[in-house]
């Protein structure tokens, strides 16, 4: 059995990610040979010459065009663990599929090409994945190639790099750069005699570095369960924090009852319980807390958020799973792709806690009026 | 144990007419038989009519073949597959 | 192949599927009788307290393998499930699929429209060809059945909000992450029933499972489970080889999933 880490690559649509990872999947021959026949084959039809890249793009469309609409997951194997590379759309207009990709990472691998440098879309990928979560990146500076692997190039990359990334939002634990040619596969499995000047790691030994490095993010705190649904006698739900004690007093909020769960059923942190409050009606987006002071309740929180099309006055969030309607002081003029810190109000009481200290019920999912996804939040 | 006799005339009046009757006549037939396993042959298959150029071939124990079959149904107009009743069988099928 | 953790996969799968229980309101399961969909019934099964309580629809087109309708009447006898067989049509069709494709697309718009069903569970993977890689684990499909691939919804974290447009229908894929050895891998660890096709006989057995007319056996002498997994371990050829309709062009697979056939 093997570990599986999500890594998501972003960075801008010229930066060469997807030629990245299709030449990892070769390298690593993690992509069968059928498939990369096949994708040498429709490149051949197409009039295309065949690149790394088409191995991923397997939408027509995406192929004919040159870029990348959705997400795809590429598993690798490499050593004892796997990684799997969550490739995201570079597009600006193709935001949704990138936060979707990346929602999920632990790591960022960040890939800047040497000639445009850090650029501004670039810039605000790291921002939104700091902010979805990830704290630990490795900046792949390629297309090294093309400058004749020259250390002076990327002098000034580096330099942009670290003054971007100290006013993020969410901690950085981790980061390390890396340099090479993802289409030359210069630096990428083994180490690159064309870059002398380069002491490290190549790219794939870095990437294992960093997830065996990988601390254990639950700390022993007391019990927290969030809960989906009903069904029968019992109620669904996920254990968040802690573990579940039977024949203990919980507590159910936001609505400050005092409950017992009599049976539970575990599947991981996936459980089904058969708890004391009889009436489960609306049960779906409320928390089983064995300590009170482990959540907050209230329909105003503070919260940072990222909107894809200009926010209006009030509109959606998905907390835990249930929908809210919320409202928001606008007084400037808002524009698209814009992170607003502020106060929300909400249509009920929630019980949540800070991202940074619990994510799992700190973050929700923005809609707008029109229930189209439009973003997400953090609460503060 | 139903005889191979039996279970060819009945085939025979299976590909003669094809109807929801013989067909439970053909598969009772074969529960208690030397009938293990089945073959199907497709021509070409663009409709529903092309089922009726299908055929399916019938094995005892020792691969020896028996007879064959239809494998669609017709009850008044309608024609739809019955591979169904071929249910107990083994495929031996090798492209 | 990867082998990945039995458990994760597992709490995933009940995750989500509890998630569609709470979210939607009259829910089928589609089975096929293969590998894939009866592993679904069974993760089902532990979802829910030991029983499937939704309907499960067979689409029938009627040339399906003897052996898949035996197992199908057994199974569903003994897990006492609530089955469907909707029939399909074969029909002539522009593009040349004639049993699989369109016309199971309509036996299953039929289905839905006559039940109201308003989420159908789905057991396919994103290992299974590179098309099925790009899906979601709720994918939403309008009353036409169009598959909106160019602009997916968003899925968050372990969010899962998706359009509530009352005309069309949600996907629910809990098996996305699975590979083909995992599913295999916990069939043996949970002893859940298999097809028989799957096994060799004669130096044959069939590794993907669709018609008599359209599936193709492979060379294998696997007979048992533990064979069929060390065989996977050493293998080179793709899953679906054996189905005759993968073997057109990839572009023509994603124009069936748009038009909403599986």
């Amino acid at each position: 059995m093997i570990n599986i880490y999500k890594i998501v690559v972003i960075g801008d649509k010229d930066a060469g990610k997807s030629t990245l990872i299709g030449k990892i999947a070769m390298l690593t021959k993690a992509v069968s040979k059928a498939r990369i026949k096949e994708s040498k084959n429709e490149s051949k039809k197409l009039g295309k010459k065949f690149e790394p890249a088409f191995i991923l793009d397997v939408f027509k469309e995406e192929r004919e065009k040159g870029l990348t609409i959705d997400t795809t997951a590429v598993e690798v194997p490499y050593k004892d663990v796997a990684f799997q590379f969550i490739d995201v759309p570079g597009h600006e207009s193709l935001i949704k599929n990138m936060l979707t990709g990346a929602s999920n990472a632990k790591v960022g691998l960040v890939v800047i090409s040497v000639k445009e440098g850090l650029t501004r879309e670039t810039k605000l990928h790291i921002k939104l994945a700091n902010m979805l979560g990830i704290n630990n990146f490795i900046f792949f500076i390629n297309k090294m190639d093309k400058c004749y692997y020259s250390k002076d190039a990327i002098i000034e990359i580096f330099r942009g790099v670290n003054i971007f990334l100290i006013p993020l939002f969410n901690g950085i634990k981790y980061i390390k750069f890396n340099y090479g040619s993802a289409l030359k596969g210069e630096n990428i499995m083994k180490p690159s005699k064309k870059i002398w000047w380069y002491k490290g790691r190549p790219l794939m030994e870095d990437l294992y570095a960093f997830v065996k490095d990988d601390e254990k993010t639950n700390e022993n705190m007391s019990t927290i369960i969030s809960l989906q649904g009903a069904f029968e006698n019992k109620v669904f739900g996920k254990v968040i924090s802690g573990d579940i004690k039977q024949n203990k007093y919980y507590y159910l909020m936001p609505d400050n009852k005092k409950v017992s769960i009599d049976e539970y059923n575990k599947n991981g942190s996936s459980v089904s319980l058969k708890i004391s409050q009889s009436d489960k009606t609306d049960i779906s987006g409320k928390v089983l807390v064995e300590n009170k002071n482990d959540i907050m309740v209230s329909d105003e929180i503070n919260a940072k958020m990222f909107f894809i099309k200009k926010p209006e006055n009030y509109f959606y969030i998905s907390f835990l799973g249930k929908t809210y309607k919320a409202t928001l002081n606008i007084n400037e003029n808002g524009k698209n792709f814009i992170f607003i810190d502020s106060i929300i109000k909400i249509d009920n009481k929630i019980a949540y806690q800070s991202f940074s200290k619990i994510k799992d019920i700190g973050r929700f999912v923005i809609y707008d009026k029109d229930l189209k996804f439009n973003g997400f939040g953090i609460i503060k | 144990m139903k005889k191979d006799t039996d279970i060819k005339a009945i085939a025979v009046e299976l590909k003669l007419n094809p109807n929801e009757s013989n067909w439970e006549k053909f598969e009772k037939a074969i529960k208690n038989s030397n009938v293990m396993y089945y073959k199907i042959t497709y021509k070409t298959l663009n409709n529903k009519e092309n089922l009726k150029e299908a055929y399916a071939e019938i094995f005892d124990r020792n691969k020896k073949l028996i007879t064959t079959v239809p494998i669609f149904k017709k009850d008044g107009r309608k024609i739809e597959g019955a591979t169904i009743h071929l249910k107990g069988l083994v495929s031996i099928n090798k492209w | 192949m990867i082998e990945q953790n039995l458990k994760d996969l597992e709490e995933k799968s009940i995750y989500i599927l509890r998630e569609a229980s709470a979210k939607f309101k009259n829910i089928a399961v589609l089975w096929s009788m293969g590998k894939d969909s009866t592993t679904m019934l069974y993760l089902i099964r532990k979802a829910f307290l030991g029983k499937v309580p939704f309907p499960v629809i067979h689409i029938d087109n009627g040339i399906d393998f003897p052996e898949s309708y035996k197992f199908r009447d057994e199974l569903a006898k003994k897990l006492k499930l609530n089955l469907i067989v909707a029939k399909s049509e074969i029909k002539p069709e522009i593009s040349g699929f004639s049993c699989c494709g369109t016309n199971k697309t309509e036996a299953l718009k039929r289905v839905l429209k006559e039940h109201k069903f308003d989420a159908l569970i789905v057991s396919i993977r994103r290992d299974e060809h590179a098309i099925r890689a790009k899906e979601r684990y709720m994918s939403y499909r309008d009353k036409n059945f169009k598959w909106n691939y160019k602009n997916q919804p968003a899925e968050l974290w372990d969010d899962y909000s998706s359009n509530l447009d009352t005309e069309g229908h949600i996907r629910v894929h809990p098996m996305l992450d699975w590979n083909e050895i995992d599913v295999w891998r916990y069939i043996k660890q949970e002893h859940i029933p298999i097809n028989p096709l799957y096994f060799s006989i004669n130096g044959f057995r069939y590794r993907s499972l669709g018609c008599t007319h359209c599936t193709v056996p492979i060379k294998s002498n696997a007979k048992n489970i533990d064979d069929i997994i060390k065989e996977l371990k050493t293998t080179n050829i793709e899953e679906r080889s054996g189905r005759e309709q993968d073997k057109e062009k990839e572009y023509v697979m994603q124009k069936l999933r748009a038009l909403g056939y599986l």
